[in-house]
């Protein structure tokens, strides 16, 4: 069995486990690099918290798994059936490349109970207790393991088959943030996508610097001395970008003397006081892609491991769409990181969420459908759940005017628009007119990560080629055995009743998936939201060369490759001629 | 008018839920237990875990005491003794363990679901359950051996045998247009209850009485509702969350009635 081959049966069985990764020291208490001498009820349990030789603790992990509880559920596994309900989640969900999303939290209930200590604490034959007679399992566990948050909380969706095997399970993986409890006989633990991890109060970008000004320096005053004596070293790279005060500098540096360049970034050369904190900045001149960027905040800046950037599909993202999406700014004093990459998201056009289950974090710049490209469609008559189809149309996130103010003058400043030089603005004057939409509907983008027009203009025309028509945003239900045509941020084709043409008459329509929510009943139900997809007009790629003319192209070229069409905007056959965007 | 059965005929219903092997004085020892399946996990009422030896051929698990005890049951629940294709037995010694008889044959179960063995009282020093595995390692979750509670009297009409539709909880889903699109089933277990009444009021004090101080305890028990013809629908079963046991209660001067109510599974 497989969860592929298991989704699609009739009479499946969902089942999902609980994994919670908790810290565990690989030592035997007093044996070989474990120092502690404690015996019987004194010795500790494998946990830092209850660690007697703090100095050796050798961290490494141990997996509590816990289930529902079912008649059938798999014996000789190891997991405790206590599962208190259903396992809730609201699904990580994008906004269609115009910002940071939701975060995907999950909550789930697990009932406490007597439990023996067997397999949980090491050294119970050494114990003077009997474990089932003292506390219960919650209990033990919290006091013994108090440090959760952040640890990794595992979901296995999968089904109980003829066989068992947890690789059969779709596993997803999140942060504990939270556990409530003991209460009413039961913990509830929330978790959320590790993206919480750039949250402001989990981590900022840059770090803090420690350093100071040894003295006064003067206006204009080219050197600096860091102290305490020996921070230059241990602190600051030999050269880069630095805040004193509300002034930006550039720097180079031997030992704890900085040479200075004086007011860079729009800043106001001042005099600063011996004391004044020295931070060094992140800054990025325009020759650094924004994927790098992204790259250097989540890993650099929030910690995530290396290996939940897919380099490989972020580069090919970045080649495709985000080509010219190079940043020009700086962070002049640690921010929250989570609020940057939410700027970056909105002036680049980007969607970015954490993958639970390929563990990654993804990617995908806003942009057309090319033609021709393959487009799953989920049909009324055999896979959308009835009822479930609503339609809310978002009236207030329909444009005809984009105005992006960039070219920010001082970094030291605020994002209001007399601190930027440069505006571009967009307008689609045929739908603003009385004919149409009878007036404007004006949206306002400051970008202080960029100072080429170029990239205003893209922003502008993508935003309002996406947005020039009021955007639909669609949620559905449909059966877990269609789970496989849905992925995040891609294209999905409905063809309802509730979708209707002129004559009434079905007509497909095609969404971009901005949430996927195994919700409350993973296994057996899905619940999916989407956003209009369709940019107004015609997109395709570059044609290679030798390509035919459109003449005598075939339907499979005119699908994938862009031609050029008469003055008219048309081609000979009065079909529609390509945009560039 | 209603007939009391002073002695229960063979096909009356029993439950099992004394155990040799938490009885107070129980020396436990197993042939082999695998790292994470300790012996004591037989016998610790749990459903979540497991013994399990190391080897195939002959594995046991024994109790010896000081003194001779009775048992007329066995029941072995939370197993995947089919999935392996092994059997089990009882078995007892009289001297100390050098040899072993046979309480009852060795039972090669077709399914996983929980089984009750009786016999005739024996009584013996030792007991240990057999088990027997050619080629893969089974799992047990639980292990009874003791004195069986047999009722009076069989089931009385309106009786719903809770093994013969499990509790199983379905879902289905049904597209825009009215297509069925797919179903999902969730299994919890079974549900059970059932009634005896008119019964010797001492019987009830004596034997039922006792059974009811283990259910609120509350640890599992064994219900084989009729060995006789249906031997094949045996279920454990424990108290529902937040239920409270019913009192007997008199039905006239002379008799009682009893009633009980939990879930389990097969």
């Amino acid at each position: 069995m497989s969860y592929d081959t298991e989704k699609v049966k009739i009479g499946r069985e969902p089942f999902t486990i609980i994994g919670m990764v908790m810290d565990y020291c690989s030592l035997t208490a007093g044996v070989g690099a474990c120092t502690a001498t404690e015996t019987g009820d004194n010795k500790c349990f494998n946990t830092r918290a209850t660690c007697n030789d703090t100095a050796n603790y050798d961290k490494t992990t141990k997996e509590y798994k816990f289930c529902q509880p079912r008649s059938s559920m798999p014996k000789g596994e190891a997991m405790f059936p206590v599962i208190d309900g259903k396992v809730m989640k609201a699904g990580t969900s994008t906004t269609g490349g115009t910002g940071l999303g939701k975060r995907a939290v999950l909550r789930v209930k697990l009932s406490d109970f007597p439990h023996h200590d067997r397999d949980i604490d090491p050294y119970i034959s050494e114990r003077t207790y009997t474990a089932l007679d003292r506390g219960t399992f919650w209990g033990k566990f919290l006091v013994r393991n108090p440090y959760y948050e952040g640890r990794t909380l595992k979901v296995y969706y999968g089904y109980i088959g003829d066989t068992f095997s947890f690789n059969d399970f779709e596993i997803q993986e999140y942060d504990i943030v939270d556990i409530k409890g003991v209460n009413n006989g039961a913990v509830e633990i929330t978790a959320k996508d590790v993206l919480v991890r750039t949250y402001d109060r989990k981590s900022q970008y840059p770090s803090v610097s420690t350093g100071s000004l040894l003295a006064n320096i003067a206006a204009g005053a080219t050197s600096a001395t860091l102290t305490p004596t020996g921070i230059g070293n241990s602190e600051y790279p030999a050269s880069g970008t630095l805040s004193i005060g509300k002034e930006a500098m550039t720097f180079t540096r031997s030992a704890d003397v900085l040479t200075l360049t004086r007011a860079q970034w729009g800043t106001e050369d001042k005099e600063h006081k011996a004391g004044d904190t020295v931070q060094i900045c992140a800054a990025w001149d325009g020759t650094d892609n924004v994927i790098d960027v992204l790259d250097e905040l989540l890993v650099t800046g929030a910690g995530l491991p290396s290996a939940y950037i897919p380099t490989a599909d972020w580069t090919t993202e970045k080649d495709l769409w985000l080509s010219a999406a190079n940043v020009k700014g700086v962070l002049m004093k640690p921010e929250s990181i989570e609020k940057v990459i939410a700027e970056l998201s909105e002036v680049f056009m980007f969607d970015i969420w954490w993958n639970e289950t390929t563990q990654t974090v993804d990617i995908k710049a806003l942009s057309p459908e090319p033609s021709g490209a393959t487009i799953n469609t989920l049909s009324e008559s055999n896979s959308i759940i009835q009822g479930s189809l609503k339609i809310d149309r978002k009236s207030k996130d329909r444009y005809t005017e984009i105005r992006v103010y960039y070219d920010k003058s001082d970094f030291s400043d605020d994002d209001k628009e007399d601190n930027f030089s440069a505006i571009q603005i967009s307008t689609d004057i045929s739908r603003s007119g009385s004919d149409r939409y009878d007036g404007n509907s004006i949206k306002t983008v400051k970008s202080r990560w960029f100072d080429a027009g170029a990239n205003a203009a893209q922003l502008a025309g993508r935003l309002l080629a996406r947005f020039s028509d009021t955007p639909e945003t669609v949620t559905f239900m449909i059966d877990n055995k269609d789970h496989g045509k849905l992925e995040m941020a891609g294209r999905v084709e409905l063809d309802s009743w509730q979708f209707q043409d002129f004559t009434g008459a079905n007509e497909a329509r095609k969404f971009q998936v901005i949430e996927i929510n195994e919700g409350n009943e993973a296994g057996h139900e899905i619940k999916i939201k989407c956003l209009t997809s369709s940019f107004s007009g015609r997109y395709a790629f570059i044609a290679p060369d030798g390509t035919a003319n459109y003449s005598s192209a075939t339907e499979s070229e005119k699908g994938s490759y862009s031609f050029v069409c008469l003055s008219t905007g048309l081609f000979a056959d009065g079909s529609e001629g390509y945009k560039i965007i | 008018m209603a007939i009391i059965v002073s002695t229960a005929s063979a096909g009356n219903g029993r439950i099992g839920y004394k155990n040799l092997f938490t009885n107070a004085g129980a020396t436990v020892t197993a042939s082999t237990e695998a790292t994470g399946f300790a012996k004591e996990n037989a016998y610790d009422w749990f459903g979540f875990d497991w013994w399990k030896p190391t080897a195939t051929g002959d594995s046991w698990l024994r109790a010896s005491f000081g003194s001779t005890q009775v048992a007329n049951y066995m029941a072995v629940w939370g197993h995947d003794l089919a999935d392996h294709a092994a059997s089990v037995k009882p078995q007892y010694s009289t001297n100390g363990g050098s040899t072993w008889q046979d309480a009852e044959s060795a039972v090669s179960p077709s399914d996983n679901d929980t089984l009750l063995i009786s016999w005739a009282d024996i009584t013996a020093a030792d007991w240990r359950i057999l088990v027997n595995c050619a080629t893969t390692i089974p799992v047990i979750g639980g292990v009874q051996i003791g004195e069986v509670l047999e009722f009076p009297k069989s089931m009385e009409v309106g009786f719903s045998p809770p093994s013969l539709v499990p509790n199983i909880m379905m879902k289905t889903a049904r597209s825009e247009n009215g297509a069925f699109i797919g179903g999902s089933q969730l299994s919890q277990g079974v549900i059970g209850s059932f009634k005896l009444s008119t019964l010797d009021p001492a019987w009830v004090r004596s034997e039922w009485i006792p059974f009811i101080n283990h259910f609120q305890s509350p640890k599992p028990f064994v219900l084989a509702w009729d060995v006789n013809t249906h031997s094949d629908e045996v279920v454990l079963g424990w108290a529902k969350d937040g239920a409270k046991a019913k009192s007997p209660s008199y039905s006239s001067t002379l008799y009682m009635n009893i009633s009980l109510e939990f879930e389990g599974t097969p």
